[in-house]
């Protein structure tokens, strides 16, 4: 089977999206090209005094915009590609020889390697301004840098997940819903004083955050002045690698299987 | 195979949309899918592309699962309500159909040829489906039934929305399908245009087959019959009683059209008698909208009979 028409057409689908055209809008004009045409300001500034400073403060701003990127535009790019293999003009796709495993993966690898082209621009330019500034490039920094791209895969893949099965609208505001509420929830109603009924909610409130991975770690990973650093003296590395794989995989597969059972009815989809 | 469309959360509520459907389909049959609305046709059909699932019970097409993709380079479909992707053309869309269901550029090129000059495309194809009108949509998702070549070809209202020369390109197109033994599969509300295509018909209402069996053989009225005649001066009186007579001048020949067999064999007996030479004895035949009628007719009435008893008991 010829998957390039497969490509060929997620890429024209994701053309002729509005969000689409936003996130590429967003990266180049609010997130590159910024940084990029203030490269010899930063080369003057790295010989001044106040250099190590300035320094971390662009790493901030650039690990800030890897944190909105991860909140707002990964899910933007999940509901697309969510969208996209369960509306009803796949359904004329369907009906010559392709499966939905065919269409699940190609849709998945398509917006997962623009997904991962964005990803590499976040992680050039954060190694660019190390350079210029002459930070020492550890390998724990490296590391860290690696585990920030689970970020945006994990937003990118939980909304997807949540798409196939809803519309936008109810996925959006779920994911707010989730994403913002449920890590205070938790945290408040732990308190070692609570009251049943409080720790029904806390009960609750887990249940639901077993559903959403908690991404904002993986999106302030590599933040100078990230509370995470503090975080990582509870967790290793490599226990966040690993919870970002799982996470990931769950979702594709749990993804999979539903959406290869999923009846595609014109007036639900 | 059964097939339930959940409508909320409760079993309850679920609508039996196909119940316990069990059907074989022969290669080179031509079958008509004939039910009213809400019967399950288009379910069925959906079901049998893989779009849906049967809630129970299997569905086999070419020997495979109908949810692998191995035998849909064998098959074209014209779906109900067909949405294909605006932002590509007519040949673009084309294009991806042919290519993924395996044929090269050359032989892509010269279906899309034959097609163009079979379903009067030639002015469409470069067009952003998006300007497409519904009449150009559904060319378009005929010609994608048919680019690539297929054994098996499952059209729902295929002529809806289509213009009365774009019908008549279709009508030509399917018969010449038709005499290359494909297996096609028809669902139509117009059963004047399926009457003389199909061989075979399927009734289907409230999700089960009610009826199947051939053409020729469902259509046959029960008991009555044309006689030709010719040979006479004056028409026999008691020949008149038994049905209504029709009388060519041109030919100078007369039709009898008795209602039961008891009248043909009285009708035979007449004209024997008065030395009348019969030409034809043929079965009078049903036209398919009057057997589908007679049928669901036949069905109201039995469900009105089951209720009458029911109340009486």
């Amino acid at each position: 089977m010829n998957k390039r028409y497969l490509y060929k057409y997620f890429f024209q689908n994701a053309l002729h999206s509005f969000l689409f055209w936003l996130v590429i809008f967003i990266i180049v004009f609010e997130f590159a090209l910024p940084f990029l045409l203030k490269i010899p300001a930063m080369i003057e500034l790295s010989q001044s005094g106040k250099g190590k400073l300035i320094e971390r403060m662009i790493l901030e701003q650039l690990n800030l915009n890897l944190y909105i990127f991860g909140f707002f535009l990964a899910p933007a790019l999940g509901i697309i590609a969510g969208r996209a293999l369960v509306n009803r003009e796949i359904e004329v796709l369907l009906t010559h020889r392709l499966s939905r495993k065919d269409l699940f993966i190609s849709g998945f690898i398509f917006y997962g390697l623009f997904l991962f082209a964005i990803w590499l621009i976040f992680i050039l330019l954060y190694l660019l301004v190390t350079y210029i500034f002459d930070h020492k490039i550890t390998l724990d920094l490296v590391l860290k840098l690696i585990i920030s791209i689970f970020g945006i895969m994990l937003p990118f893949l939980w909304v997807s997940f949540f798409s196939l099965n809803a519309k936008p609208i109810p996925v959006i505001l779920l994911y707010l819903v989730v994403y913002l509420s449920v890590p205070p929830l938790s945290e408040y109603f732990e308190h070692p004083n609570s009251s049943g009924l409080e720790k029904f909610f806390v009960g609750a409130s887990k249940v639901i955050s077993i559903v959403i991975p908690q991404t904002q770690p993986f999106q302030l990973i590599a933040s100078p002045f990230s509370a995470v650093d503090k975080m990582g003296a509870q967790y290793t590395l490599f226990k966040w690698f690993v919870y970002g794989i799982l996470w990931s995989l769950f979702l594709l597969v749990s993804g999979f299987l539903i959406y290869q059972k999923k009846d595609l009815i014109p007036h639900q989809t | 195979m059964v097939k339930y469309y959940r409508t909320a959360r409760i079993p309850s509520r679920s609508i039996l949309a196909l119940d316990h459907i069990d059907l074989d389909i022969f290669p080179g049959e031509i079958i008509a899918l004939l039910g009213p609305n809400g019967a399950g046709k288009t379910t069925f059909l959906r079901i049998l592309f893989g779009l849906i699932y049967p809630t129970s019970g299997e569905v086999k097409v070419f020997g495979s699962d109908c949810q692998d993709k191995s035998w849909k380079n064998r098959a074209g479909y014209v779906p109900e309500h067909y949405d294909p992707p605006k932002f590509l053309t007519g040949y673009e869309l084309l294009e991806i159909g042919a290519r993924v269901n395996g044929l090269s550029k050359n032989v892509f090129l010269s279906r899309l040829e034959w097609l163009e000059e079979s379903l009067n495309l030639k002015e469409i194809l470069n067009l952003n489906i998006s300007q497409y009108s519904r009449g150009m949509l559904q060319q378009l998702a005929l010609a994608g039934c048919f680019i690539h070549n297929p054994e098996l070809i499952v059209l729902d209202e295929p002529t809806a929305n289509l213009d009365a020369l774009s019908r008549k390109k279709l009508q030509e197109l399917l018969y010449q399908l038709a005499q290359e033994d494909k297996t096609i599969l028809i669902s139509s509300h117009i059963l004047s245009e399926l009457e003389e295509l199909c061989n075979k018909v399927i009734l289907i209402d409230k999700g089960k087959i009610i009826q199947q069996g051939y053409i020729k053989d469902l259509l046959t009225s029960d008991g009555g019959y044309t006689i030709c005649f010719k040979g006479f001066t004056s028409i026999p009186q008691s020949l008149k009683a038994l049905g209504d007579i029709n009388y060519d001048p041109k030919l100078e020949i007369a039709y009898l059209e008795t209602r039961t067999e008891y009248e043909k064999d009285r009708a035979v007996k007449i004209l024997t008698e008065n030395n009348i030479s019969i030409e034809v004895i043929e079965p009078k035949q049903k036209t398919l909208e009057e057997y589908f009628l007679e049928v669901l007719e036949q069905k109201e009435l039995e469900k009105y009979f089951l209720k009458i008893t029911g109340e009486n008991e």
